[in-house]
């Protein structure tokens, strides 16, 4: 950032950012307001709609007797693991479909054939070979993200600049650091916005596998919640599953623009 | 005399496609007869192929199709109304956006799914419940492409709408949404994607009907040919859809 | 910039020897380049020029190794080539394809050096670098990206890359055809100046005759379809040239009408 146009402009635009964020900040009080309100005067009946202070408070004792901890805890470690399992053989099945022409040809049309699959469907396959178990789950998301960062790796690596291919034939370079020092960064804007695809797809399907299988998870618990109507618990496990959505999405997104930062505008 | 070349070149390859495939099923159908596989997680595909006939000849594939997509469908309708609404609106107030974006931001991450009990204590068990689900997951892309695509049209447009003093609907019937069009087609096009894999993920999870519900049946009812069977057939739904919503991309993009 | 003078390269002697090359199958095939000869001395800058489908690109990608010819052969110092050499560096028209955009100047201008030391020279590579960014006064956007740089800027890094594989010949194909005019003019003399502090063969390609005069010892008209050798002059105006006196020379406008008839005259 520059401050070449001195002091004022600087001042007035912090000041109109700080105006922005009152406002915003105060729209989002004006909705739980409105939330409290109608819950204050009956119009909807509180099962299916608690009083905000009741999911805060919720909230807060989840928090504070560490019982949030381990359905996190578990639904997180199901999910990055599954992501993991999905970007690394993704990244590398994809490579090798990428760089050949001819493995582009015969199996690509398969791949498609994948893609538009809805991954929740494989869970009763993955059931049927693995029960309901933690490594059906990992399997299910492993296999059902797979194929956004599978096909951004062969799209990357298919798409790879000609120009820059003959420059490292006039460099007289080895295959093997053509790869790594051509096709692969030229993928990686390919890549990222397929994992950023994928650890969305990752975080849905561990939250279904887990209401399926009734394993520890911040999935089942809302489903829980929802059959014994403690509608408190069921907003609050929605909320934070919004947050881990939030976080993970921008902890993706720092990663990102650190790769990427050739990429930022021009300064 | 070219296009008749390209045709051929995409017969040749379209049939190299099929080649892998065709291969697979093959070797496991020499397998399974040869009883190599285990019948009840690897049945071979000729028997799966008789048990989806046999759900086609029964009328629950037609019916389950039906129930699916009218879901898919109701929830894309609802989310492209709110989608093109709220958009425009973002697009076209930079002090609605500034004030109402942060709220409506905080919503996007929310996974659907995380939403289907809150539907079924809502709604119960039914199409209503499935839509809303749908609806949320859709909303997004429509939403986000809507924004894009307004903030994107050539101000002399608006111009020309304020010079004709055009009133607010005409403005938004007339300019706005024909300009921004293309790009909201985009949008929809994502979200229809989105719309059916919800859907059955919403039947596979809780709701008792369509697609996803059979496909959890069969598998608990211990028939894993019906499975096998159910599950190509989503499969095929969906890459018909995405086949279908390309080409209608496709011409809309050349017209 | 003494120190460059020190990984200083004895220039190479190339000729072509009755290249052809010809793309395409059956009715579409279509000759690029017929029976093409002529030689470049060591040390000598030359400068092609001719109109667009001369095969003037396609000529450059035979002599750096990227393309084979159907007949014919390159020699370099009396060896045929077989194929891409680290000898030969190549600076590509488009700088924003011929550039890695994920890599830093200095990123980039060590991917001529890259592979050319073995085993772990890091630190050679970082000196030789950094001259280098000297030479080309590169130094100040070192850590810059090249998306982050104007054009001319961009087609330095490519010469500095080059530079940095210390070829024997330097192949040039219009690098500074999409320059502006003064930018182009001064990045004329600096590669004229380069080739003759370096001691570098230089093949110039460009479609502007008066910067073929201006920066060769001998210019050759090619003209197209196909593309053949039409006219070679030398050039013989003293060096250093200068962008005011040397174009307002006798010499050049003799040379530039010579030229300028042949090419217009098809």
């Amino acid at each position: 950032m520059s401050v070449d146009g001195g002091g004022t402009p600087v001042l007035r635009r912090v000041l109109q950012a700080l105006r922005d964020s009152a406002a915003a900040l105060a729209f989002a009080v004006c909705l739980v307001l409105l939330w409290h309100a109608v819950v204050a005067a009956r119009l909807v009946s509180p099962v299916f709609l608690p009083a905000p202070a009741r999911v805060f408070d919720e909230l807060c004792v989840q928090i504070r007797d560490a019982s949030l901890l381990e359905p996190l805890a578990a639904t997180t470690w199901r999910m990055a693991l599954g992501w993991a399992l999905a970007s690394a053989v993704g990244i590398a099945l994809g490579g090798l479909v990428g760089a050949s022409r001819s493995a582009r040809t015969y199996l690509s049309p398969m791949l498609e054939f994948m893609r538009p699959l809805p991954a929740s469907a494989i869970i009763p396959v993955a059931v049927l070979f693995l029960g309901l178990s933690d490594r059906m789950s990992i399997a299910v998301i492993a296999f059902g993200s797979i194929w956004p960062v599978l096909l951004a790796t062969v799209q990357g690596f298919a798409s790879t600049e000609a120009q820059l291919i003959e420059l490292a034939s006039a460099l007289c370079m080895r295959p093997a650091a053509v790869l790594r020092k051509i096709v692969l960064p030229g993928a990686v804007p390919d890549i990222m916005a397929g994992m950023r695809v994928s650890l969305a797809i990752a975080l849905i399907l561990a939250v279904v596998t887990e209401m399926q299988a009734s394993q520890i998870g911040l999935g089942q618990n809302i489903l829980l919640a929802q059959r014994s109507y403690r509608s408190a618990e069921l907003y609050a496990g929605i909320l934070v599953l919004g947050v881990l959505g939030f976080v993970l999405n921008q902890g993706l997104a720092l990663v990102e623009a650190r790769l990427l930062r050739w990429r930022a505008a021009p300064g | 005399m070219s296009q008749r070349v390209v045709i051929l070149e995409r017969l040749a390859s379209g049939w190299r496609g099929l080649v892998v495939p065709c291969v697979i099923l093959l070797v496991w159908e020499a397998l399974a007869c040869t009883g190599q596989l285990p019948p009840d997680t690897l049945p071979a595909p000729s028997r799966i192929g008789a048990a989806g006939f046999g759900a086609l000849l029964d009328g629950s594939i037609l019916l389950a199709t039906g129930q699916t997509l009218l879901a898919a469908l109701g929830g894309l309708v609802l989310a492209a109304l709110l989608g093109v609404l709220g958009g425009v609106a973002l697009a076209l107030s930079p002090r609605v956006a500034r004030v109402v974006g942060p709220s409506v931001e905080a919503m996007r991450p929310v996974p659907a799914v995380a939403l289907m009990p809150l539907a079924l204590l809502v709604f119960g068990f039914g199409l209503s419940m499935e839509v809303a689900v749908v609806a949320f997951a859709c909303v997004w892309p429509v939403l986000v492409m809507t924004t894009a695509a307004v903030r994107g049209i050539e101000p002399r447009l608006l111009d020309v709408a304020r010079v004709l003093e055009m009133g607010a609907g005409a403005r938004l019937v007339r300019i706005i949404v024909p300009a921004a069009l293309a790009r909201i087609g985009v949008g929809l096009r994502l979200s229809m994607g989105i719309a059916l894999v919800v859907a059955v993920t919403v039947e596979i999870a809780i709701d008792p009907r369509g697609l996803g519900f059979q496909l959890m049946t069969a598998q608990q009812s211990l028939r894993p040919d019906l499975m096998y069977a159910w599950l190509a057939w989503i499969g095929i739904i969906g890459w018909g859809l995405n086949r279908l919503l390309a080409r209608v991309g496709t011409a809309g993009d050349a017209s | 910039m003494t120190r460059v003078q020190t990984v200083q390269t004895q220039p190479a002697a190339v000729s072509v020897c009755g290249v052809s090359l010809a793309y395409g199958t059956g009715v579409q095939r279509r000759t690029i380049l017929a029976q093409m000869s002529f030689e470049v001395a060591a040390g000598e800058f030359l400068c092609l020029v001719g109109p667009s489908g001369c095969g003037k690109t396609t000529l450059l990608r035979v002599l750096a190794g990227l393309a084979r010819p159907d007949a014919g052969q390159v020699l370099v110092d009396g060896v045929a080539i077989s194929g891409p050499s680290r000898d030969r560096a190549i600076v590509f028209q488009d700088y924003s394809r011929a550039l890695l955009p994920w890599r830093t100047v200095a990123g980039n201008v060590a991917l001529g050096l890259e592979g050319a030391h073995g085993g772990d020279a890091a630190r050679a590579i970082e000196a030789r670098v950094a001259e280098l960014l000297q030479t080309m006064s590169l130094a100040h956007v070192a850590r810059h990206y090249p998306r982050q740089l104007s054009g001319g800027m961009q087609q330095r890094v490519q010469i500095a890359r080059c530079l940095a594989q210390a070829p024997r010949l330097l192949l040039m194909d219009e690098p500074f055809g999409a320059l502006d005019a003064l930018t182009r003019q001064s990045l004329q003399d600096e590669v004229a100046r380069l080739a003759r502090a370096e001691g570098k063969t230089v093949v110039f390609i460009t479609h502007d005759l008066e910067e073929a005069i201006y920066l060769g010892d001998r210019v050759i008209a090619l003209a197209a379809n196909p593309g053949r050798i039409e006219a070679e002059v030398a050039v013989e105006i003293p060096r250093p040239r200068h962008q005011l006196e040397t174009r307002e020379d006798a010499r050049f406008l003799a040379l530039r009408h010579q030229l300028f008839g042949l090419l217009a005259g098809h």
